[in-house]
């Protein structure tokens, strides 16, 4: 694969690659990074390097979360000022002009089903078409299509559920 | 971004619009040890930017693994080496020829039998003295006269000899020459060395005295291998 549109990828996807890994470990860095490594090591390249990115990077993080928990009873107090420190991280920067809280998302985000999450990041902030969404969720493209607009319909119900006056309440 | 295959709702577009405008986090520009390192296996970037931080997961990081892995492997090598070493100091020492504490000379009590084997005297052995030789060797005769009657060399001579020397104790030969030519009359007459030959049986009989002699002699020769005790 070249270089170039390999650099392009990182550039475009990797703030959403990194989003997408922070539902399973504590490092996301570490499984996006480790992800497009293994893309740069195909002998061929993808045929949707991006929904392959995808799969990569949870499978990484997967992978980096079973190494965290093997190693919990070492990492106990570590953990612990880890999840102080998240409370105060941001994982979506802030945008004023439509005056959605970040945090909230972030919180509605960890209240849905960890599928319906997958496709609302992989979506939204990834970009991905259908086709690539149904390539990650291994399902039909009708059905990622059916099961993203019912993920996106219970965040909204969600954020309206916490009064936020800047969401457009109709459904 | 919604595809025209799937058509979205206006205000569920909207609503996924808005999600889109809060931008998820940056991804570091500094990055940990085990990142940094993977990063540059992979030949990414080629220079480090930025100092890295400390690692806090030195138990996943892939150079201690390496560093491990080249630790055994150097162990095992020398391992194996000393091993072969070793064993080949041992197989040495033990294959080293034992030095001779003493002499292996005949003791003086040994029968004449027992010293027709071959001698494996040492040369800076005390030399017997001469008649001790000479008692030795005249064991070996008597042994080796007792032994010709099985002897297949020298049994057939020894018949000859006793043919030759019942002849010579006869008045003449010619009977015999007479009676042997008589019963071949086709036979050749024969020439005059043949003559001469069987005219001259005495002759012939100490010639063979001779040959036996020399015969046991070089018989006993042979036997007794170490030729300098002789």
């Amino acid at each position: 694969m070249h270089s170039s549109h390999i650099q392009e990828l990182f550039a475009s996807l990797s703030s959403a690659l990194m989003l997408y890994a922070r539902q399973w470990c504590k490092t996301p860095e570490d499984a996006v990074q480790e992800a497009f490594i293994d893309l740069a090591n195909c002998p061929r390249e993808p045929v949707s390097p991006k929904a392959w990115l995808y799969t990569t990077t949870r499978r990484k993080a997967l992978n980096i979360a079973r190494a965290e928990s093997r190693h919990r009873n070492h990492l106990v107090q570590s953990i612990q000022q880890n999840n102080a420190d998240r409370a105060s991280e941001y994982w979506l920067e802030p945008n004023t002009r439509n005056g959605i809280a970040a945090s909230e998302v972030l919180d509605g985000l960890d209240s849905l089903e960890p599928p319906d999450r997958e496709m609302i990041i992989a979506k939204v902030w990834g970009e991905l078409t259908f086709e690539e969404l149904a390539e990650l969720m291994n399902c039909s493209p009708a059905s990622a299509y059916r099961r993203y607009v019912d993920a996106l319909n219970q965040l909204k119900r969600l954020l309206l559920a916490t009064n936020t006056p800047h969401v457009n309440k109709k459904t | 971004m919604i595809e025209p295959k799937f058509p979205m709702h206006q205000e569920l577009d909207q609503f996924e619009q808005d999600l889109k405008s809060l931008t998820p986090k940056q991804y570091p520009d500094t990055l940990s040890v085990q990142a940094k390192t993977s990063y540059h296996d992979a030949g990414f970037v080629t220079k480090p930017d930025t100092l890295p931080v400390a690692d806090n997961h030195p138990h996943r990081s892939p150079t201690a693994n390496r560093t491990w892995i080249q630790i055994a492997m150097v162990s095992w090598v020398t391992g194996l080496a000393a091993g072969i070493l070793l064993s080949a100091i041992w197989t040495r020492v033990m294959m080293e020829p034992v030095p001779l504490a003493k002499s292996n000379a005949i003791p003086q009590n040994i029968t004449a039998a027992e010293s027709r084997f071959p001698n494996t005297k040492s040369v800076l052995a005390p030399q017997p003295s001469a008649l001790d030789q000479e008692d030795v060797l005249a064991a070996i005769c008597r042994s080796i006269a007792i032994n010709s009657d099985s002897d297949v060399v020298l049994r057939p001579i020894m018949q000859r000899n006793a043919f030759l020397v019942n002849a010579a104790s006869l008045p003449s030969t010619s009977r015999i020459d007479q009676a042997e030519l008589g019963s071949h009359p086709e036979a050749k007459e024969p020439d005059a060395n043949d003559h001469n030959r069987m005219t001259s049986p005495a002759s012939e009989f100490n010639s063979l005295r001779n040959l036996q002699g020399q015969r046991q002699l070089l018989k006993t020769l042979l036997e007794f291998e170490n030729l300098n005790t002789i």
